[in-house]
């Protein structure tokens, strides 16, 4: 989940010239709430933009004294933000529970100097507020996307390994040509009675979503292409092999079935052939499942970002809505299949 | 939906269009198969004045009835191919069996197998004991039906695969080979069909209007179209493995193989065994489920 680690403010010292800039991190347990005062950064003005430009100190990590101890930062990698508190800042200031620092627009800031009222520093550090307090609220909502979404996908996992499943041997044929899925929604969607996995995969692909309409750039999107083109494959060889698997079953029945002609029996034994045969289709039904559950989840969890997640699974429920819409009243309108009776030579 | 169709007196529904419920017509084919066809097969079969000619007769109907249910798919298939792929005619126990609208063609290349393997088996056993009849000496009791059959059969009936020529091996591997080129290609034609068809519904979706049934009936349309020749195709495959090995096989094996074929139709629509299978519960609790 992408949570921003900390939270940040700014604040402007006019006499001095300062910028400050505030970071707050939430800490785990014990508050580790840090607070640096750039005034006492005893750096001269021109060296603190160099070392905003990667000036690195060579370790990986920089102690600072605080109340209990030492603080140390180890993590290199978060960026500008924080390479600044690191190479801008020697000192600690342990009054605040923030954790503060650096000189930036320190020229810019000089100049315009006594323009700066008080009032105006007031100002912007309340419309920065409202600006975070914006932010927040999307990022807010944004994890109830992801939220929704892991709920959605669970719902998916529990529908086909719990709900769909078969309790008496008629069942299994149900689960493969299901009587509420009209023929043409069948034949247009289904595989072992249900999406075809790699269909799932197919759809996103022409689904104007994903990159397309967000701002992302077309780098992004041809990196999605490549994923999905590279999960399409893959998927098509799972399908194959259990495709295989359901060919070898539909196959050798005529070895197994009670009524084949070299295995002819009655009463149980009969039975027992049936029940053997239909534990092997109830495996493949299984593995037919947890592919489609793979396929889903690998969209909403790797393919796509949340947002395009949730537009995804908004399109992929309007799209099967409509299909099947479509094809009842096909269903209905064609009526039960005929065949010309002239054509027919007799037997 | 099917008895409002009936009650608002549909012009397909009946015969007089000069077309036909294709459900109607199964029935009556199964009937003829079940109560016609296959008993008089095997009274040829049985009785042992019985003329070659006879015989050749039987098997070359009971074939022709074959084939002439592949034309009536293929012929349906214009009409709806949606409904023969999910045909409601077909019981539970048939369903999960088949491939494409009906019987797998490797099922008979498999049929054909059983019996070689069978004679093959018998071989193997004491051949030497009694040349006079097929060896049951070490039959189990749930080959006791089987043998009773063969018991009335005469000597050139119950040894007709004893008879198999390399040709029969042959031809058998060769349509192997065939098959096993074609029938992933049949598989892999109807998945294309499914991504060309959610490939266009997908670039027709709309936020803002959904999906257009314009887009829906106009993908379909192109799939549906597909679909009839990936079903007309399997027929054939269906139907030459058939003549391939009819062609190659001599009167007896074939009058055997086709009764095999019959028996095995007629068995998936067996009340007793279908009484049975309605009231069992599948051998697969949740937890191995889960454990798969």
């Amino acid at each position: 989940m992408a949570r921003l680690p900390f939270s940040f403010g700014f604040t402007f010292s006019p006499s001095s010239g300062h910028c400050r800039l505030t970071v707050q991190f939430p800490g785990s347990g014990r508050e580790s709430k840090k607070s640096i005062d750039a005034e006492k950064c005893n750096i001269p003005e021109s060296e603190t933009m160099k070392g905003m430009k990667g000036m690195m100190p060579s370790q990986s990590s920089v102690k600072y004294a605080n109340e209990d101890g030492y603080y140390e930062l180890e993590e290199e990698n978060e960026g500008l933000l924080r390479r600044g508190i690191v190479e801008g800042c020697h000192g600690i200031d342990g009054i605040a529970d923030k954790f503060q620092c650096m000189s930036i627009h320190k020229r810019d800031a000089a100049k315009r100097g006594e323009d700066i009222s008080f009032q105006k520093k007031c100002l912007w550090k309340q419309e920065q507020k409202g600006r975070v307090a914006r932010l927040e609220k999307q990022l807010r909502i944004r994890w109830e996307l992801e939220e929704l979404i892991e709920e959605q996908l669970n719902r998916f996992h529990a529908h086909y390994n719990l709900d769909m499943v078969p309790t008496r041997l008629k069942d299994v044929a149900q689960l493969l040509m299901p009587n509420w899925t009209p023929p043409d929604e069948l034949i247009s969607t289904a595989w072992l009675g249900d999406w075809r996995p790699s269909a799932i995969l197919e759809l996103v692909r022409s689904l104007p979503i994903c990159s397309c309409s967000s701002s992302s750039s077309s780098s992004n999107s041809s990196r999605t292409e490549q994923l999905l083109s590279q999960l399409i494959y893959e998927i098509r060889i799972e399908e194959a092999i259990i495709d295989e698997e359901m060919a070898e079953i539909q196959s050798t029945c005529i070895f197994y079935l009670p009524f084949a002609p070299g295995n002819i029996q009655s009463g149980r034994a009969a039975l027992a052939s049936v029940q053997s045969e239909f534990k092997k289709i109830e495996r493949v039904i299984t593995k037919a499942q947890q592919l489609r559950f793979k396929a889903l989840e690998l969209v909403l969890k790797k393919v796509l970002n949340e947002t395009d997640a949730a537009e995804f699974l908004v399109a992929f429920e309007g799209i099967q809505e409509a299909i099947h819409q479509f094809a009842a009243n096909q269903r209905f309108q064609k009526g039960p299949v005929t065949v010309p009776v002239k054509s027919l030579g007799s037997s | 939906m099917l008895k409002a169709v009936g009650l608002f007196g549909r012009k397909k529904s009946g015969s007089s269009g000069g077309n036909r419920h294709f459900k109607d017509f199964y029935a009556d084919w199964f009937n003829t198969l079940n109560t016609t066809l296959l008993p008089s097969l095997q009274n040829s079969m049985s009785e042992s004045d019985s003329s070659l000619t006879h015989l050749s007769t039987q098997v070359e109907t009971l074939h022709r009835h074959f084939q002439s249910y592949y034309d009536a798919l293929d012929l349906a298939a214009a009409n709806d191919v949606a409904q023969l792929l999910d045909p409601d005619w077909r019981n539970p126990l048939e369903k999960p069996f088949l491939f494409l609208g009906d019987l797998h063609p490797y099922l008979f290349t498999n049929l054909l197998r059983s019996f070689l393997n069978q004679n093959d088996s018998d071989d193997d056993e004491d051949y030497d004991n009694d040349s006079l009849t097929v060896q049951f000496a070490d039959a189990q009791d749930r080959d006791r039906d089987q043998l009773e059959v063969l018991f009335d059969r005469p000597w050139h009936i119950a040894t007709a695969w004893r008879s198999q020529s390399y040709d029969l091996m042959g031809k058998l591997e060769q349509v192997e080979r065939g098959l096993r080129l074609m029938v992933p290609a049949l598989v892999a034609r109807a998945r294309d069909a499914q991504a060309a068809f959610l490939e266009h519904v997908g670039r027709n979706w709309d936020y803002g209007s959904g999906l257009q049934k314009l887009a829906v009936a106009e993908a379909m349309a192109e799939q549906n179209e597909e679909m009839v020749g990936v079903f007309v195709d399997a027929n054939r495959l269906r139907r030459s493995v058939l003549v391939e090995i009819l062609g190659t096989t001599s009167v007896f094996q074939a009058a055997l193989f086709l009764e095999g074929l019959a028996q095995f139709l007629v068995g998936f629509r067996d009340p007793e065994l279908l009484a049975q299978f309605d009231l069992c519960k599948t051998p697969l609790g949740k937890q191995n489920r889960l454990a798969i």
